[in-house]
């Protein structure tokens, strides 16, 4: 073969520019970690790594989610133990009430003590968290939604779920609705207690020390289908933020450059460029013309 | 024979080393110089028919001058030189595009579609909140201007190729011009470095269209691209280019001047810059288009179906000329009043979220061509992207085939120094022999002279 002046100098610079090229590239690789930073680099793992960043985005999204509904629970939850405490203590008023030795001036100061309770249990249900009425449905900003006219409560709220999404297609209620509240009993309970004490109706007060019952039964059935809900919230919180870890890592799987490789590569190719320029400057200046005298 | 003969092929070998050393020189000179096709000269001995003692030499003359070239080489090297200008043009330019469509940054079309959703997904956690409709407003806004903005920046790359195109077209007439000339010149003279100047010219046009081409024994060439004629050894065909703007589409189309006829380009930038210009940029658009149309059309469909805390319904939240990326914008009253963002149905109390949760969902559904909107952006993504790796892949190989015909043509047709000092040396010393025979002669006609 004839070898050219022009050749030499183009297969020369032809091979220095495709080992710089490689370096170039694995020096890229190492300094963002990544091994795809755009679409062109790899397209099928580009679009499989950009899949599971929105899929990451989505369940960050449910996990600010669950945050939130937490707090909410949280606080819904110590207010109808709020409730149920007041509960307790109207019971307690029944109970004295009911006891034969009590006269009507002791039923009298007992039912003003019933009344003070029920104005407390009045100010729990209505109470606001985050400027929206916590037991009303989804009828958050009529405020309040229990009103009391001559001993009887009504409730003006709407008996709506406020629903909140965890996962595709997974919701679940964290609201408490009034009407549910008004279900237990506890104010009936509670205005037939502070009448019958009033009558000084002693066979009334004693069925009241059943109703009360009841109705703290069932408030405490409720409070403990709320827990339920949190408990919940914290497994799929668990299951979310173990995807994502299990995301993260298909993700670095498919994009991210496995450094030691890199390095390897980097270390072989540093070599191999560095032996073809010193081959290049040593064939390059040979010629005849140092021999000719 | 007589001693004069001898003093005549003492002065051929003379001119005749000469003009051999004049070639080797002319040769090392050009050593470097990639359109330079090596010169040779062919030395031929001359014979006297009549001498005494039979058939006797009469001394060497220079033959032709032979430019060494690797015909097959040449012609493949035209040829490949179509594809790998191709393909490094339409790569160069879909990387641009790529930087645009895949701005990884945060104000990124993908990041941005993202916080869209993600903004519904917050006022949902708490739909009473004024502040966190204006949230939801904001970052309507921001995708609005996103999209906009990378329809925009697409289009207005599409319109500087058009003076590229031009210019090249332009390159291609002015090159087929020379051509003429240069037929014109090689009828009458067969000088070889109007040899050189024409293949280094049809090298240059190999660049820009695919062509293939016929040459005369003179020298003289016909090129032929996409089977019509461009360059004829008399006439030339011009090309001329015409952009279509009127329609929603762009469109770009390269004819013949005078007879209209569209040849077929498949190679050379031109090939690149048109592929670019009528088929991928116009494609890319058209999918933000439909990604533009559908996200607007669902959410507006819900967004109008819901009420605000107020009450008020039947709002668009998208404007309701949405046609494609370029018009995608809110609408102008939900700008101005944030307040009017919808989040739940008619029969729900102000706490409900069901029309914010629905819409923050439509990430989820397959509402554009059958995808989710960011599968949808995605695989547009992956669709640049793979166009951008074939064209790379294909100009990886084409590089090296060009660069192995280059190296075959460079065998044959490129200078080397050791061989032509060698050859210096080597006619050097023919000529000082010659010098020498030529002082010798002169001596024998002196002792012959000197004869009483």
């Amino acid at each position: 073969m004839r070898v050219t002046q022009t050749m030499l100098s183009r297969n020369a610079l032809y091979r220095l520019g495709q080992r710089r090229e490689a370096m170039d590239d694995i020096q890229n690789r190492i300094s963002s970690g990544r091994r795809v930073q755009k679409a062109s680099d790899d397209p099928t793992a580009f679009s499989r790594a950009e899949r599971m960043t929105t899929r990451i985005a989505q369940n960050e999204q449910y996990l600010r989610n669950i945050d939130a509904s937490e707090a909410w629970l949280n606080n819904t939850v110590s207010l109808m133990q709020s409730l149920s405490e007041v509960v307790i203590q109207a019971k307690d008023l029944a109970n004295q009430g009911a006891d034969g030795q009590s006269d009507a001036e002791i039923r009298n100061t007992l039912a003003d003590q019933a009344d003070a309770l029920l104005q407390e249990a009045l100010a729990i249900v209505n109470s606001q968290y985050l400027n929206k009425s916590v037991f009303a449905g989804t009828d958050t900003q009529t405020a309040p939604p229990f009103v009391e006219n001559a001993g009887v409560v009504s409730y003006l709220g709407n008996d709506q779920t406020m629903s909140r999404e965890y996962s595709e297609n997974v919701s679940i209620d964290i609201n408490v609705d009034g009407q549910s509240i008004m279900d237990t009993g506890v104010f009936d309970a509670m205005s037939d207690l502070i009448s019958s004490l009033r009558a000084n109706d002693e066979d009334a007060i004693r069925t009241t020390i059943d109703d009360l019952k009841t109705a703290g039964d069932r408030m405490l059935g409720l409070t403990a289908e709320v827990g339920t809900r949190s408990s919940n919230l914290r497994l799929i919180r668990n299951r979310l933020e173990q995807t994502n870890i299990d995301l993260e890592s298909f993700r670095s799987e498919a994009r991210d450059a496995r450094l030691d490789k890199e390095i390897v590569s980097f270390q072989t190719e540093q070599i191999t460029y560095q032996a073809a320029l010193q081959v290049t400057a040593k064939t390059i200046n040979l010629n005849i013309l140092q021999y000719l005298g | 024979m007589s001693i004069s003969s001898m003093f005549e092929i003492g002065r051929r070998s003379l001119s005749t080393y000469k003009s051999a050393i004049d070639v080797t020189s002319g040769n090392i000179a050009n050593a470097n110089n990639p359109g330079y096709t090596r010169r040779r000269v062919d030395l031929r001995n001359l014979t006297q028919t009549n001498g005494v003692l039979g058939r006797l030499g009469s001394g060497v003359s220079p033959g032709d001058l032979l430019r060494t070239r690797q015909r097959f080489a040449e012609t493949a090297l035209w040829r490949e030189n179509a594809g790998l200008a191709k393909y490094e043009q339409s790569e160069t330019m879909l990387q641009q595009v790529e930087s645009i469509f895949g701005d990884a940054s945060s104000g990124g079309l993908s990041n941005v579609l993202s916080e869209f959703w993600n903004s519904w997904n917050d006022l949902a956690n708490d739909p009473e909140s004024d502040s966190l409709r204006s949230l939801v407003k904001n970052k309507g806004q921001l995708l609005a201007d996103s999209m906009n903005n990378t329809y925009n920046r697409t289009l207005q790359f599409q319109q500087q190729i058009k003076p590229q195109i031009s210019g090249t077209v332009n390159d291609i007439n002015r090159i087929g011009r020379q051509l003429v000339n240069l037929n014109r010149e090689l009828r009458v003279s067969d000088n070889p470095d109007l040899l050189d100047s024409r293949d280094q010219l049809i090298s240059d046009l190999s660049k820009m269209i695919n062509i293939s081409v016929k040459e005369k024994d003179t020298g003289e060439v016909s090129i032929f691209s996409g089977g019509y004629l461009l360059v004829s050894d008399t006439k030339q065909n011009e090309l001329s280019v015409s952009f279509n703007s009127d329609s929603a589409v762009q469109s770009a189309a390269v004819v013949f001047k005078d007879s209209n006829f569209e040849p077929e380009i498949e190679g050379g930038t031109l090939a690149g810059m048109m592929d670019t210009f009528n088929n991928k940029i116009p494609s890319y658009l058209d999918s933000l288009d439909t990604l533009a149309v559908n996200v607007a059309e669902k959410v507006n469909e819900l967004h109008a179906a819901g009420y605000n805390v107020a009450g008020t319904t039947g709002v668009n939240f998208f404007d309701d000329g949405v046609s494609g990326a370029s018009s995608f914008r809110m609408n102008a009253a939900i700008v101005e009043d944030p307040t009017l963002i919808a989040t739940r149905a008619a029969t729900e109390g102000v706490g409900s979220n069901s029309v914010a949760e629905s819409i923050f969902n439509l990430q989820f559904d397959t509402i554009v061509e059958n995808q989710a909107p960011s599968d949808f952006f995605t695989n547009l993504l992956s669709v640049i992207g793979s166009d951008i790796d074939n064209a790379s892949f294909l100009r990886e190989s084409q590089e090296l085939i060009t660069q192995n015909l280059q190296t075959q043509k460079d065998q044959v047709a490129g200078v080397s120094l050791d061989e032509e000092m060698t050859k210096l040396v080597q006619y050097e010393q023919a000529y000082q022999a010659a010098a020498k025979i030529i002082n010798t002669v002169d001596q024998m006609l002196e002792t012959v002279l000197s004869l009483r």
